[in-house]
């Protein structure tokens, strides 16, 4: 429904009334122009007038060529049908001169949502069919004239990234805190900037679990993650 | 849901040497479907053609006016030419009438996080202005951004009964190699620095079946993970019950036509062999990685950490975790256990990268070195924060091979192009491993007959004369008898370091009247950082003292120079 801007034209189609409140309220929000018809009433329905068409639980709509053609061009056409009349549908949309058609499920409902195309019928545009043709004839081993491909660098091109922007921050050395820190270093990091004293030590919990885990000042760091309660020899760097 | 809604159709063109670019075609494939775009992805078949075709005169300004694009440069910018190959095509299909959808994207091996620094926040954009460009209709929204990663191949396996049934020596590449792949035997592998240096330096010698390859020209080979590497991963398998014997015979197929299984893994494979040599168990685990573990683990704290690495917030802990402590993928994997444990065959293939075939400038000269290609390899060992040394895959695969052992090896071309008419000097400066294409070229025209001090100037650094100082009796001997002008810069040996490009500038009158009144060429090569730009500063400086240029004519020389390559730089990291 964020097809709809306020004060759009919108064409309801239905087979049953009462199925409406609910969609009416809708289009109410949205401050839709709303005029609502009976699928069978579809013939009466002035050309090219139509924002977008709601076409709302019909089993089948004979004549796509009549609801596409009620729509102004560059309008929309959401469609909802039950999933068991809907098999053929995408493509009858498509034959019927919808496009950028896009299906998906609501509930026990199929919903598609396509669009009228942009350009009218009769209207033309030229095409530069064969200018193209020439050009990208690939003749082999012709020695064409060709540019000088050092030219299509400037000043910028030939400067150098500035070395800052090679490092990532990590090498400041930040120290971080396990995420359950009971070490102490987080309340230590916490109160650098009051300056209070260092907390008593205590064991890191997150030691057994590796690198990736641990605290800034374990004990454990560069050695393999472990099981915990497993005796691992610390190894004393130099 | 919408089933039947497709979007645009998006093809994702590549050119891949080492598999980088590819691995993000893929990512941008992947994504993409998220918004209903109907993808292809194509490595074009000729890029040389495409682009000088792009590049024709005749071509008007409005020929690719219907066509949105965008461009993903994968760079280093410690060469000079930085993502030229990517700005001058981002420029050349704009100037077509081509409409740019974002600015280009580029990729910078030297950024922390490697080419997802730039990659990623550029995919981000690239979809959020797809979109703009081709808004999905009503009822159609985006599918959620944590997709279940679907395996690419799918996998079946048994146990193989008879081991004669794979050929256990035979490598996995064996059978699809191309008629361009030679074996090679080792014939010695030698440590050329002193056993009291920092570094280990082999000289490795191959011996071949006479085949010729030219000065600058390339070796390339692939590497496998160590005996100690394979059995690491597959101890940490087995310890969270994933219990692949090695002996297991896996047969790939085909999920969908987009991902076809290349040809090297078509056939049976045993594990063994993909442990051995197609599972990089070495490389440094990225975002996506993580995705797959998020989605392999049951553990809640392991997940919520995973996917934490997977969102752009989480890039500097991913960097702080993996990329800066060079933390591989067999260790992610042991601290990932519950990950771990639920890890099936097809998984594998979309959490381990294969290994790379690597590239090695040849050392030795074909027609002086009769049937032999020499290589210079500085084995990589150092240590992070972690407490397990940090050892590079290829040079110590290269370091623990012995006399009488066998590679399968190509050939390909370098890029430097040195001077053909033996009148021309060549100013080569290669401070370590870098000399390796010189050694090349230097005995090449010793070969021919033409070596001279004056048209072969060599500027070798290393840290001192008695420790990494490597052939030096085969470039005292040939300055013995003339044929080459040696400087060496030795940073170690006295209290201020002295590095090549002090020599340069020491050696400036020689220098300048090799450039000036003989058409000398320069080459510069070695591990990258400062030193391409310290050198060309010293030759800059040359022009001004020696040639009483101007600052601003010593550039317009230089850079005049670089574009006729005259002046050429081969740098690695």
């Amino acid at each position: 429904m964020d097809n709809i801007k306020s004060g759009d034209k919108i064409l309801v189609l239905h087979v049953d009334s009462a199925d409406l409140t609910d969609l009416q309220a809708e289009l109410n929000s949205k401050s839709a122009n709303t005029t609502t018809s009976l699928i069978g009433n579809i013939e009466g329905i002035n050309e090219a007038s139509f924002d977008g068409v709601i076409a709302y639980k019909v089993p089948e709509i004979n004549d796509f060529q009549k609801v596409l053609s009620s729509l102004k061009p560059g309008g929309f056409l959401i469609l909802t049908q039950s999933s068991s009349d809907s098999s053929q549908t995408e493509l009858n949309l498509q034959i019927g001169g919808f496009v950028r058609v896009a299906a998906s499920n609501a509930g026990e409902y199929k919903q598609f949502v396509c669009f009228k195309p942009t350009y009218t019928a009769g209207s033309s545009a030229e095409v530069e069919l064969l200018k193209e043709v020439l050009v990208w004839k690939l003749s082999q081993n012709v020695d064409e004239d060709i540019i000088d491909a050092d030219n299509l660098l400037d000043e910028e091109d030939l400067k150098k990234p500035a070395a800052e922007s090679l490092r990532v921050c990590g090498t400041t050395g930040k120290r971080k805190a396990c995420k359950d820190c009971s070490c102490g270093l987080a309340q230590e990091l916490e109160a650098e900037t009051t300056s209070a004293a260092p907390p008593p030590k205590s064991s890191c919990g997150s030691c057994y679990l590796g690198d990736a885990f641990r605290c800034a000042s374990c004990p454990y760091l560069g050695m393999p993650a472990f099981k915990p309660g497993e005796k691992v020899k610390l190894i004393l760097n130099e | 849901m919408s089933g039947t809604f497709v979007n645009e159709k998006l093809t994702v063109l590549y050119g891949s040497q080492t598999g980088n670019a590819q691995d993000l075609a893929e990512r941008i494939w992947r994504e993409s479907k998220r918004f209903h775009f109907a993808g292809t992805g194509e490595e074009p078949d000729n890029m040389k053609q495409f682009w000088k075709f792009l590049l024709r005169r005749s071509l008007p300004a409005d020929s690719l006016k219907k066509l949105n694009f965008a461009v993903l440069g994968l760079g280093d910018s410690s060469y000079v030419k930085y993502n030229f190959v990517a700005k001058r095509l981002n420029k050349r299909l704009g100037q077509l009438g081509a409409h740019q959808l974002i600015p280009i994207g580029l990729g910078d091996d030297q950024h922390d996080l490697g080419y997802d620094g730039a990659s990623d926040p550029w995919i981000e954009a690239l979809w959020i202005n797809a979109l703009n460009a081709f808004p999905l209709p009503q009822g159609v929204s985006p599918l959620d951004r944590n997709q279940p990663v679907v395996p690419r191949w799918n996998v079946t396996s048994k146990l193989c009964l008879e081991p004669k049934s794979v050929n256990k020596q035979q490598s996995l590449y064996y059978s699809t190699r191309t008629s361009k792949e030679f074996f090679v035997t080792i014939i010695d592998n030698v440590r050329v620095t002193t056993d009291d240096h920092f570094q280990d330096v082999r000289l490795i010698k191959l011996k071949t079946n006479g085949q010729e390859y030219n000065s600058g020209d390339v070796v390339v080979l692939r590497p496998r993970n160590l005996p100690s590497q394979v059995a690491e991963f597959q101890r940490i398998l087995l310890e969270n019950d994933v219990d692949i014997p090695p002996e297991t015979i896996f047969n790939l197929s085909e999920r969908s036509s987009d991902f076809p299984v290349p040809p090297h893994l078509q056939g049976p494979i045993s594990f063994q062999q993909l442990c051995e040599e197609y599972f990089d168990l070495t490389s440094i685990p990225r975002r996506h990685t993580f995705s797959i573990l998020a989605q392999l683990t049951d553990s809640e704290i392991e997940k919520e950490k995973c996917l934490e690495f997977t969102t752009a917030e989480g890039q500097d802990d991913l960097y702080n975790y993996c990329n800066r402590p060079r933390r591989n993928i067999t260790e992610v994997l042991e601290d990932f256990r519950h990950a771990t444990k639920n890890i099936t065959k097809d998984i594998l293939f979309e959490l381990l990268q294969p290994i790379k075939p690597r590239d090695f400038s040849i050392a030795s000269s074909c027609r002086y070195h009769r049937d032999e290609i020499h290589i210079l390899v500085a084995v990589v060992k150092y240590k992070t924060k972690l407490t397990k040394e940090r050892l590079g895959l290829c040079s110590n695969y290269l370091a623990d091979l012995k006399s009488g052992d066998e590679v399968s090896v190509w050939l390909k071309k370098g890029s430097f192009k040195f001077p053909l008419n033996p009148e021309d000097p060549a100013i080569m400066v290669g401070p370590g491993t870098g000399v390796a294409p010189f050694r090349n070229f230097i005995f090449q025209r010793v070969n021919e007959g033409v070596a001279s001090a004056d048209n072969l100037i060599l500027f070798f650094g290393c840290r001192s004369r008695c420790k990494d100082f490597y052939c030096k009796d085969e470039y005292e001997s040939l300055q013995d008898e003339g044929m080459l002008h040696l400087i060496c810069a030795f940073s170690r040996d006295q209290d201020d370091k002295i590095y090549v490009q002090h020599k340069i500038a020491e050696n400036a009158k020689e220098v300048w009247r090799a450039l000036a009144t003989r058409r000398a060429h320069i080459f510069v090569a070695g591990n990258s950082k400062n030193m391409p730009q310290e050198v060309r500063s010293a030759f800059a400086r040359v022009c001004v003292e020696e040639g009483g240029l101007d600052e601003e004519k010593a550039e317009a020389f230089l850079a005049q120079m670089e574009k006729t390559n005259q002046y050429q730089t081969e740098t690695w990291s």
